[in-house]
């Protein structure tokens, strides 16, 4: 009877302030790039659409509160950032798209060797290292919009983006 | 930072977005068809997008035992609940709400930054509230149970596992409590904690051998204080797992409900008197009243103790002939450990339960599309033996997730005032029954 999500992180946001935006228009919009964030930090074609919608669906449920959320996307973002890097979460997404599978749904493409290399390299990284290299190269945020969905400080943001490309370039250097 | 590695990342991030660019449209979760909604939303979305529609092949079975299932009436009784009382609590979102005896506890989160807990009592008529603890861990509360002065309250999950709060001073301060890892395990997540009739505590949920195993083994903690925890392993699942959905106790033993997976398996985890589990499949018997086909999605109503039987209610789907046809059921085991037996529920389906007057009642949306969204209004709903579900009263005005009945009678729900323009504020609603659950059906327990 009790809502089970536990690690969505949510409602770390300014105080509810303007008129909510229809869910349809939000998921609409912010779908695509959604799922790009789950795909990158997941790295499963499969698992991560079922993770994006995971987030949707979590904040349909609440869209009265979440969508007068300045930013509910940074919401979604939060919550498939951490779903997607938890190992129980995306085993049950992944069993959910096995399950679509025979049901003709589409997959995106698989990812470029050297970008799935990367990717790999990426997801290996401590959590927060790899959610913040993903939110910046995938949705192409600020430090500051970084902080804003992860919930941490511009500063933190800095400093796990320095730490990421700093292991990263010693990963790499070490790939002929 | 090098160049190349910055390089690399910009392409890599680009692959990306050219990747799921690609990907055709979709709907969103609440407008997909049945069996999209099933797939894509997991066990929030699914049941109910068509829950009323339960098909005539799931409302009977002679083998069934049991009072028959008498028809469901449509007409509404007016005045059956009169609304006593309603009680802002501000700008919260209430997480749960729990009758500790001698006062109500309700466990809730801020709705501003950051969303700290807030712990909220009540005297046992609901009507006068007081926030007791707030902002005092960085975490999200739900679940939460109370023996006398120790309450326990299970956070988010992350790194080897769940974080659980105790407090032993009646919610007041909390603290953290470590929950053992089974041995040989690396990760398990605490999803459901009940407090036990001799003062203690059972926490269930999920436990691996590695971070990253597929062999998801459902477990359970019991402890007789909130302080020292002992886990035991209840059973492998495989790859998916199985969560715990529902903690019960009948004849001073626990029991689990759990269920979950691809296709959708149901199991009851029993404690037993000379110590260990004993587990019930009850797949079998929950997929033979819906005939050919597969579970293909779970949610876990409640459990209680109806006429001396251990009672639980699910909503979900069933796969047959490339159709997902929804539906709900109770699963009942009658006195003295007979097998359990299954009935499909006729009615509105409920999202939460409670006792009043030895009948059970429970809270429903008027429109059952609206089960896992923001529903513009509520059912209080009652059922003679769990099965027949009626429409006691109506309220447009609420949306409410979270009930109990306290001593004195009261039916008090918590959960959100509608209709205001604003996100609603969170809402306590006592009910005053004019009544007995059965004087409100206008009929006979099994007539």
């Amino acid at each position: 009877m009790i809502d089970q999500d536990q690690d969505q992180g949510h409602d770390d946001q300014p105080a509810p302030a303007r008129a909510r935006e229809p869910f349809d228009a939000f998921f609409r919009r912010e779908r695509r790039a959604v799922v790009g964030l789950a795909y990158a930090l997941s790295g499963s074609r499969l698992a991560c659409e079922d993770l994006a919608h995971e987030a949707f669906v979590a904040a349909y449920r609440r869209w009265d509160e979440i969508g007068a959320y300045d930013n509910p996307g940074a919401w979604v973002r939060r919550v498939v950032a951490n779903r997607a890097v938890s190992a129980i979460r995306r085993r049950l997404a992944e069993a959910r798209a096995i399950a679509r599978l025979g049901l003709g749904r589409e997959l995106p493409p698989a990812l470029p060797g050297e970008s799935a290399e990367l990717w790999a390299l990426v997801r290996a990284l401590p959590k927060r290292q790899a959610q913040a290299i993903a939110l910046r190269y995938v949705e192409q945020l600020t430090p500051e919009e970084i902080a804003g969905v992860l919930g941490i400080s511009r500063d933190s943001v800095y400093t796990h983006l320095r730490r990421a490309h700093q292991a990263l370039a010693a990963d790499l250097e070490e790939t002929p | 930072m090098t160049n190349l590695t910055e390089d690399r990342l910009t392409r890599a991030g680009h692959d990306v977005r050219r990747a799921v660019a690609a990907l055709p449209d979709a709907a969103p979760p609440h407008r997909r068809r049945p069996i999209g909604a099933l797939a894509a939303a997991g066990a929030a979305a699914l049941v109910v997008i068509l829950a009323l529609a339960v098909p005539a092949l799931l409302r009977s079975d002679p083998e069934v035992v049991g009072p028959a299932a008498p028809p469901a009436s449509p007409a509404p009784l007016s005045g059956a609940l009169v609304v006593a009382a309603d009680i802002e609590l501000g700008d919260i979102a209430v997480n749960s709400l729990v009758d500790a005896g001698d006062r109500l506890v309700a466990m809730a989160i801020q709705r501003r930054a950051p969303a700290d807990p807030v712990v909220l009592s009540a005297g046992p008529d609901g009507r006068e509230w007081t926030r007791i603890a707030e902002s005092f861990v960085e975490n999200d509360l739900g679940p939460q149970a109370v023996a006398g002065d120790v309450h326990v309250a299970i956070g988010a999950t992350g790194g080897a596992g769940t974080t659980v709060y105790r407090s032993g001073d009646r919610g007041r301060s909390w603290a953290p409590v470590a929950i053992p890892l089974p041995p040989g395990h690396a990760q398990r997540v605490a999803q459901q904690v009940f407090a036990t009739s001799d003062g203690g505590f059972v926490a269930a949920g999920i436990s691996t051998p590695t971070t990253f195993d597929d062999d998801h083994q459902s477990a359970v903690w019991t402890s007789p204080d909130g302080v020292t925890w002992e886990p035991e392993l209840l059973g492998s699942h495989g790859p998916q797992p199985v969560h715990a959905e529902g903690i019960a106790e009948v004849d001073g033993r626990v029991v689990v409900f759990a269920g979950g997976g691809i296709p959708g398996r149901v199991f009851a985890y029993e404690q037993q008197p000379g110590g260990g589990w004993s587990a019930s499949d009850l797949t079998p018997v929950v997929a033979g009243q819906a005939g050919a086909g597969e579970l293909v999605n779970l949610d876990f109503i409640g459990a209680a103790i109806v006429d001396g039987h251990l009672q639980a209610w699910w909503a979900f789907g069933v796969m047959g002939g490339g159709e997902i046809v929804p539906g709900a059921f109770t699963v009942r085991r009658p006195a003295g450990n007979g097998p359990w037996e299954a009935k499909p529920l006729t009615g509105p389906v409920p999202v939460a339960l409670a006792m009043l007057d030895g009948e059970i009642i429970g809270l429903a949306p008027v429109d059952p599309a609206e089960r896992y969204a923001t529903p513009s209004g509520v059912l209080v709903v009652g059922s003679h033996a769990g099965v027949a579900w009626h429409e006691l009263a109506r309220y447009d005005d609420v949306w409410l997730r979270h009930l109990v009945v306290a001593d004195g009678g009261e039916v008090v729900a918590a959960g959100t005032r509608l209709g205001t323009g604003e996100p609603g504020k969170a809402l306590v609603r006592v009910l005053q029954p004019t009544g007995t659950v059965i004087e409100m059906l206008g009929e006979e327990p099994g007539g």
